[in-house]
């Protein structure tokens, strides 16, 4: 059997990030922080505006390069100049504004961009561009133009465009930020797809509790420092100490822990409205 | 009173092109005044085209929208409106231009015949409107703030101007749980006293049944439906057909309905919720007892 310390993908020790350091306005950005992203889950990280997610999450792909520590991409240092590209590939990454991801006039040729920019045959980029669309659920749109479609579906595109790359983990950034409740819908829906199917580790990075409680487990952020980690239920089994990360509950567990402060009994680590009303039926 | 009448609007995106689009397609809806109202609707529903018509940023291609009275293709009179209908665009942030945070929000003003005394009065009162202190942030260069303060900033810069209506359009996207939250009680504050009308521009729908007065949710161009939240939360299926949810009290209710538990009203916030679902158990413990 292969231990959990053989399953990790992404190893971080002891990593600390400062901004500009030695100079003014130099701020710390991560602090300390130790852990294992292993392979094959979904992983979310939540935190407070400035907590330090999106600066934890541009170490997992080389784009910020430790101040002290070390951040291993399987088994690479990300610190080893060489290691740079190999680490890219393995690790992809998805922004917030899907137009500032645009790069080609067709959708095809976007998702194309990557892999042809590795200097694959022409036949083996093509194999991966109908994967990926395929998985994304693209298909249909693959003569549009990019700048036509609607926010998830350019979202999808740029997951598809990262998913030509075969890489081992992707990277998400707030991808829902501007989309429409039907467009997250569907984006967490292909996340998920992409996460079973295709075996692809995921870190989410979200705003959105009720997309965190999506993941197998959560990352909670607070001033630079990793401050939980657990699954969905036991995170949102401590609302108070969420509170004090500027953090809420999803709804329906928030609406759960109201009742039980005020003597109704309920079963713990309620995240769902359905799950809500089956105990109150009980 | 409505301060705001949209009669029959129409608007064509590159009209006579190959590339031409039907946005608005014969819109009709009012802003009243004092009113806090939630626009909603899909991506590529025409929110953004519509909240543009509503100083005179975007012209009708057939139609009327008339602001306090002016019809905005009345080129002369429509010159001021940008000043009386104020326009928060979505990530307001990125627009920040000024060295310090004084002298952004003041760049509005004195395009103005105010004079610089009147102009600190107007930053004064803007940067208090967003809670942001006047002494500690003044100032600052806004690019050494956190994105919500930063954010805050930028509105101040269309307060300062005292418009009748505040116009924004996804104001808490990408904020934090409790950054949306300070930012959704701030605008409803400016509704609440009065310093002006509020139309808001939002996927969210916890939000807007927790803030709205009123709803007009828009699909392909089209008024889908104008009314108040809980009329509107009522027939989930409609909004799911068109890609919109239910705030979750909404669909607690439902379920309870569902499993043949007697709600009344419908469910809204979460403050509802809870006493919606004390009810419930005050029901069942009767039933039990008549057994």
């Amino acid at each position: 059997m292969v231990s959990i310390r053989d399953q990790a993908l992404i190893r971080l020790s002891e990593l600390t990030y400062i901004y500009n350091q030695g100079e003014t306005g130099e701020r710390t950005g991560i602090i300390n922080i130790s852990g294992d992203i292993y392979r094959g889950e979904w992983l979310a990280m939540i935190g407070s505006n400035g907590s330090g997610k999106s600066t934890l999450a541009r170490h997992l792909n080389a784009l910020l390069i430790p101040t002290s520590g070390t951040v291993e991409v399987d088994g690479l240092d990300t610190k080893v100049a060489e290691n740079l590209w190999e680490i890219r590939r393995l690790v992809g990454m998805v922004f917030q504004n899907p137009d500032n991801q645009l790069v080609a006039a067709l959708v095809e040729e976007d998702v194309a961009f990557g892999p042809e920019n590795l200097g694959l045959p022409s036949l083996e980029v093509r194999l991966r561009v109908e994967q990926a669309l395929t998985l994304m659920n693209l298909h249909d749109l693959r003569l549009r133009a990019p700048h036509l479609l609607s926010g998830g579906q350019k979202q999808r595109m740029a997951v598809a465009g990262v998913l030509a790359m075969r890489p081992l983990c992707m990277v998400l950034d707030e991808p829902s930020a501007m989309l429409d409740p039907a467009g997250r819908k569907d984006l967490m829906t292909t996340i998920g797809r992409l996460n079973r199917e295709a075996g692809i580790t995921v870190v989410l990075i979200t705003h959105f509790m009720e997309e965190a409680v999506l993941a197998n487990r959560i990352w909670v952020l607070h001033e630079g420092a990793l401050v939980m980690a657990g699954t969905p239920r036991e995170i949102f089994q401590q609302g108070s100490q969420l509170a004090a990360y500027n953090l809420e509950l999803p709804g329906p567990a928030e609406l759960a822990e109201r009742l039980r402060r005020s003597g109704i009994h309920l079963p713990e680590g309620i995240l769902t409205v359905e799950e809500l009303v089956h105990s109150i039926c009980q | 009173m409505s301060i705001i009448q949209v009669i029959n609007l129409v608007y064509v995106y590159s009209r006579g092109t190959p590339f031409q689009v039907n946005s608005l397609q014969n819109v009709s809806m009012t802003v009243d005044e004092g009113e806090f109202l939630v626009v909603a609707g899909p991506t590529g529903s025409g929110k953004s085209t519509l909240i543009q018509h509503l100083n005179g940023l975007l012209k009708p291609t057939a139609g009327k929208v008339v602001v306090l009275g002016v019809d905005t293709t009345n080129k002369k009179a429509a010159a001021g409106l940008w000043r009386q209908v104020g326009l928060v665009f979505q990530y307001p942030e990125t627009q920040l231009f000024g060295e310090t945070v004084y002298e952004d929000i003041a760049f509005g003003p004195r395009n103005t015949e105010a004079d610089e005394e009147q102009v600190d009065r107007w930053v004064k009162r803007a940067m208090d409107q967003v809670d942001l202190d006047y002494h500690q942030f003044r100032d600052l260069s806004p690019f050494t703030l956190s994105s919500g303060q930063r954010r805050r900033v930028a509105m101040a810069g269309v307060l300062a101007l005292q418009p009748r209506v505040l116009v924004l359009d996804e104001p808490t996207a990408g904020l934090d749980p409790v950054g949306r939250k300070r930012m959704l009680q701030q605008i409803k504050g400016l509704q609440r006293e009065g310093i002006c009308t509020v139309v808001l521009v939002t996927h969210n729908m916890e939000d807007a049944a927790r803030w709205a007065d009123r709803m007009l949710v828009l699909d392909q161009g089209k008024v889908l439906r104008q009314g108040i939240p809980r009329d509107i939360f009522s027939r989930p299926e409609e909004l799911n057909q068109v890609g919109l949810e239910v705030p979750f009290p909404a669909t607690l209710t439902r379920l309870l309905r569902e499993s043949g538990y007697p709600v009344e009203q419908l469910a809204l916030t979460i403050d509802e919720a809870e006493q919606t679902v004390k009810d419930v158990r005050v029901v069942m413990a009767n039933r039990r007892e008549m057994r």
